[in-house]
């Protein structure tokens, strides 16, 4: 991994940075998509040699969402294996930036820090100038490299700010866990069609026969069974079953939030709960969906659910994005538990 | 004062089609001044919320020259405010009763008034001819404009002519409709820069986010406003909008993004060949 070098300006200490570059800006955007669920999400983004990861957690904080990217997921990686960069960050505004970049099809390039300390974000669009041929883009791609009558370059310094003190739930995870496998959209489906008894939701895992259910009461009471044949790596370790309540508003944004497969197939979701009833949801998504990965309509977990060592396989070896979401039961229910 | 005037196949296609639908995006209201050879459909702040409109056609383009007639005490130029939208009801209505010839001609009728008494009103009769069938409408339109108020609108068309240099945005019209439709979640309002060196920048800025883009290498009208060289392109783009703003290549003004978007999208109906971008000297 190389070090960026920056000739320092006004004699100022050099500083290291972090440079990513983005060949497709939409997917991304959707993958980051995941973890909105208001309007004024304060982010956290911390970039190293080995990532870069961007967490949320609720004002409650037992809700906490993040976003991990592998550095093979960016066509630029620099970043010096001993520096770490933190900063906080609108999540909107992030993602009404990165929009503006997604309307083009050319790659996007983001330091940081900028010269005051922000997030800065770079892209210039040669193949929208007409016909002229693709330039070779110099080697920082910072620089505007397109040319030709109405190419556009489109530039943002988004301000960085103080990251905020994130204590990862994860650190409370307790074996033993359980866990199953399900396609994201049947998770998806039935936590939206849960919404109407307006009360908590209930997971259920029964041991044998392995059964999967979603339950919600509030004025009317709902329960959603998942079929078998969706559900694949079960694994309950509490007999005969095992019982947690979450707050439907947390659940909504662990599983509702998918994007759309045009922009980001989603591979497969993993959900384990802890010994503790932490709910920990895992979704994996293909950010190539052009490759042959998203090429599928609901991705490949969801044309075969067995596909836990396939998934594996492909989150090795392809550009996926790691969403994750770790959600605290509510205490009655995970007193009674 | 007498107007008269046989709209050609192409013409009343234009107007239904392509520009009256346009310009009803703006505003219900738009002004037309009618002279000798060129025709103008006008809407200032009085009509728009804020948008100035001008529609420049040369008589023959929409009328037969061999039976138009414009005649006034006043230049033979002839003014008067329009609803757009009983205007394109007309049309489109003799264009779909396949009419052949469409008359137009301006007619002072005996209406009755609110209170029942008799009053002369203007109107522009169409007369749309086909086949089989006639059809007569009468659109109302405001009292014609006195001199002053004419004189004053033809000031008002030539909202161009003050402009040091103006920029053909086309080869970059996708790109400028898409970031502006996505910058609008960003902040209302943007500054939109045109430089002389052919390059057009829009930058939205709040207290958290500068967010820019820069089209480039656009031409520049007239030619003798181009200034070569005048951005060093080794330089990142915001230092090269700041650095043309000071040195005076580059104008700019603050608009609003909604404005911006609708202007720009209005070249979806009249596929223009030019569109171009300008800062007025007021």
């Amino acid at each position: 991994m190389a070090q960026t070098t920056e000739t320092p300006t006004a004699g100022e200490e050099e500083i290291p940075r972090a440079v990513l570059g983005f060949a497709n800006v939409r997917s991304f955007a959707a993958a980051l998509q995941c973890i909105r669920s208001g309007n004024k999400q304060t982010c956290t983004v911390s970039i190293s040699s080995g990532g870069v990861s961007v967490v949320w957690e609720d004002d409650s904080k037992s809700l906490q969402g993040s976003v991990f990217l592998k550095p093979e997921l960016f066509s630029r990686f620099e970043c010096g294996a001993e520096d770490r960069h933190e900063f906080g960050i609108q999540l909107q505004l992030l993602l009404d930036t990165l929009a503006v970049f997604a309307s083009a099809a050319a790659p996007m390039t983001a330091h940081y820090p900028g010269p005051q300390g922000e997030l800065v974000c770079e892209m210039s669009d040669p193949t929208l100038g007409g016909n002229q041929q693709q330039q070779p883009r110099p080697a920082l791609g910072l620089m505007p490299a397109g040319t030709g009558p109405g190419a556009v370059c489109t530039w943002a310094r988004i301000a960085a700010m103080e990251a905020g003190a994130v204590v990862d739930l994860g650190a409370y995870w307790t074996e033993p866990a359980s866990s199953f496998l399900c396609p994201g959209s049947s998770l998806k489906e039935a936590v939206d069609d849960l919404e109407w008894p307006g009360g908590a939701v209930e997971l259920v895992m029964v041991q044998d026969p392995p059964r999967l259910l979603l339950a919600a009461s509030g004025h009317g009471s709902l329960e959603v069974e998942l079929p078998a044949s969706s559900i694949s790596g079960f694994n309950c370790c509490v007999a005969p079953e095992l019982r947690h309540a979450y707050k439907y508003r947390h659940c909504k944004a662990a599983f509702c939030n998918l994007p759309h497969a045009r922009d980001c197939a989603a591979i497969s979701t993993k959900v384990s709960i802890d010994a503790h009833g932490l709910l920990k949801v895992t979704h994996m998504l293909g950010l190539d969906p052009a490759g042959p990965h998203g090429a599928g309509r609901g991705g490949l977990a969801a044309d075969n659910p067995s596909a836990l060592l396939e998934s594996q396989r492909l989150y090795d070896s392809a550009k996926v994005a790691v969403v994750q979401f770790l959600l605290q039961p509510t205490e009655e229910e995970g007193m009674a538990a | 004062m007498k107007l008269k005037a046989t709209l050609t196949e192409h013409g009343s296609r234009l107007l239904w089609k392509n520009f009256l639908p346009t310009i009803e995006k703006f505003g219900k209201t738009c002004q037309v001044l009618l002279g000798a050879d060129e025709v103008h459909f006008i809407q200032t702040s009085l009509n728009t919320d804020g948008v100035h409109v001008t529609a420049r056609f040369a008589a023959e383009t929409l009328f037969d020259t061999a039976t138009y007639r414009c005649q006034s005490k006043h230049y033979n130029l002839i003014a008067f405010q329009v609803e757009v939208g009983l205007l394109l009801r007309v049309l489109k209505g003799a264009a779909a009763t396949n009419a052949h010839v469409v008359d137009v001609k301006l007619t002072i009728r005996q209406v009755t008034g609110p209170a029942g008494e008799p009053q002369s009103k203007p109107f522009l009769s169409f007369t749309a001819s086909g086949a089989s069938t006639n059809v007569v409408q009468d659109v109302p339109i405001s009292r014609p404009f006195s001199p002053a108020e004419v004189t004053a609108l033809v000031a008002a068309k030539d909202v161009g002519s003050y402009c040091p240099a103006y920029l053909d945005l086309v080869p970059g019209l996708a790109a400028a409709q898409a970031i502006v439709d996505r910058l609008k979640a960003v902040d209302d309002c943007a500054m939109l820069a045109v430089c002389r060196g052919g390059d057009a920048h829009l930058l939205v800025q709040t207290t958290s986010v500068a967010l820019g883009a820069q089209i480039k290498d656009l031409s520049v009208y007239p030619q003798t406003a181009y200034v070569a060289a005048a951005c060093d392109r080794s330089k990142p783009v915001s230092e090269q909008l700041q650095a043309a703003l000071e040195n005076g290549t580059a104008v700019s003004v603050h608009v609003l993004l909604k404005q911006l978007a609708r202007v720009l999208s209005t070249s979806q109906l009249t596929e223009p060949a030019q569109v171009l971008l300008e800062r007025r000297r007021r």
